[in-house]
């Protein structure tokens, strides 16, 4: 099964998300892929690894399991990106299907993994739209703000045209809001927004939680940096915690 | 969500929505009643509907301990729920089939004497 993480936009939590919901599934049992599309790499810096250019290595040199490095943490591994991942764009630029050759070359991986999870870089590039027509789902992250909302609707666009060329196979699981403030106005507003448009397609948001910027900086994940966070747990309301990348992953394994 | 449309949604999202609605409507309160709003969402409030004359007993003996009637009810409750767990106290004796499609039972009181008997406790500053 192969999760594609997607938004337009800059800074909404598609790689905490990504890293978050990846070891959360291999802490499961899963045995799980990530594939950082974005030539920045952070999905290493999360993780407390060296950047490497292992996607293309995957896209452009055939490497095939040779791309992927483990994660050091159990049922977890990761195909990285560096600088290289911007001459690989190139490079596909100028081939026929370029759509079509993420898909084909994570195949040559997938059999050793129960779920790939697609970090995809903000904006429209053959990337995105290799992950989009690669994934058998995918889900959006959209920081609660008017902005990113905005970005939230650009990226079904995206899909929406993949669609309408049969390109696109994957479901779309929903959208997951973060950097959710119980106390602002304006995230509550923005949150509604979502209700209303995407009705039961909004997933159970995810708190602002200083610990999601400190963890990083410490090569941890959130489930080793700060297993008892808002941004894991959620926030008490009725006598239950609610939000939070638990409930995400709950629902996400419902759902796949 | 907006009152005129039914919405499904994920159950968790809408307790966040109604937490989130909640919280703008206690915006527009004045700082004493958002105050006031705060006290009362953080009591654990039931209603029953007591006899009478308990209402009253509970009453004196809340004036007799100079606590407030919920703090008797508690204490007294706290007692009973003790002697029913412990089978000390049963129902048996004290009730009659009921003819209400909700419960099979309804529970009897017999307080003759008792009031008197509390009202003389109290006359002698409590138990």
């Amino acid at each position: 099964m192969i999760l594609a993480i997607i938004n337009q936009k800059g800074g909404v939590g598609k790689t905490t998300t990504t890293v978050t919901l990846g070891h959360g599934l291999a802490m499961g049992g899963k045995r799980v892929l990530l594939v950082d599309l974005d030539a920045q790499g952070n999905v290493a810096d999360a993780l407390g690894l060296k950047k490497r250019g292992g996607l293309y290595q995957l896209l452009v040199a055939d490497a095939g399991e040779r791309a992927v490095t483990p994660s050091g943490r159990m049922g977890l591994d990761v195909i990285l990106s560096d600088k290289r991942t911007v001459e690989a764009k190139q490079i596909l630029a100028g081939k026929s299907f370029r759509e079509y050759a993420l898909r084909d070359a994570l195949d040559l991986v997938m059999d050793k993994y129960d779920v790939a999870i697609l970090d995809a870089a903000p904006g429209v590039d053959v990337l995105q739209i290799g992950a989009l027509v690669a994934a058998d789902a995918f889900l959006i992250p959209v920081a609660l703000d008017h902005l990113a909302v905005v970005g939230a609707g650009d990226a079904l666009a995206s899909v929406a045209s993949l669609k309408k060329v049969g390109a696109l196979q994957g479901d779309f699981l929903g959208v997951l809001p973060t950097m959710w403030e119980r106390v602002s106005k304006e995230s509550h507003q923005q949150l509604l927004q979502l209700v209303r448009q995407f009705e039961r397609l909004v997933w159970p948001p995810v708190p602002r939680d200083v610990k999601a910027r400190e963890a990083p900086a410490y090569g941890q994940t959130l489930w080793e940096y700060a297993p008892n966070s808002r941004a894991l747990l959620g926030v008490q309301i009725n006598g239950g915690c609610q939000g939070g990348y638990r409930q995400t992953l709950q629902r996400l394994l419902r759902e796949i | 969500m907006d009152g005129r449309r039914r919405v499904d949604v994920d159950a968790a999202v809408a307790a966040i929505v109604g937490d989130g609605q909640q919280r703008q409507k206690n915006r527009t309160l004045s700082k004493a009643r958002r105050a006031q709003v705060r006290r009362d969402s953080s009591r654990e409030r039931i209603t029953l509907e007591l006899d009478p004359v308990i209402a009253e007993m509970l009453r004196m003996v809340a004036r007799a301990e100079g606590c407030s009637p919920a703090g008797a009810a508690n204490r007294l409750l706290q007692t009973a729920i003790e002697q029913y767990a412990d089978g000390e106290l049963t129902f048996n004796g004290h009730r009659r089939p009921s003819r209400s499609p909700r419960y099979e039972w309804v529970v009897e009181l017999d307080l003759n004497g008792l009031r008197e008997k509390l009202e003389n406790s109290c006359a002698n500053g409590g138990v």
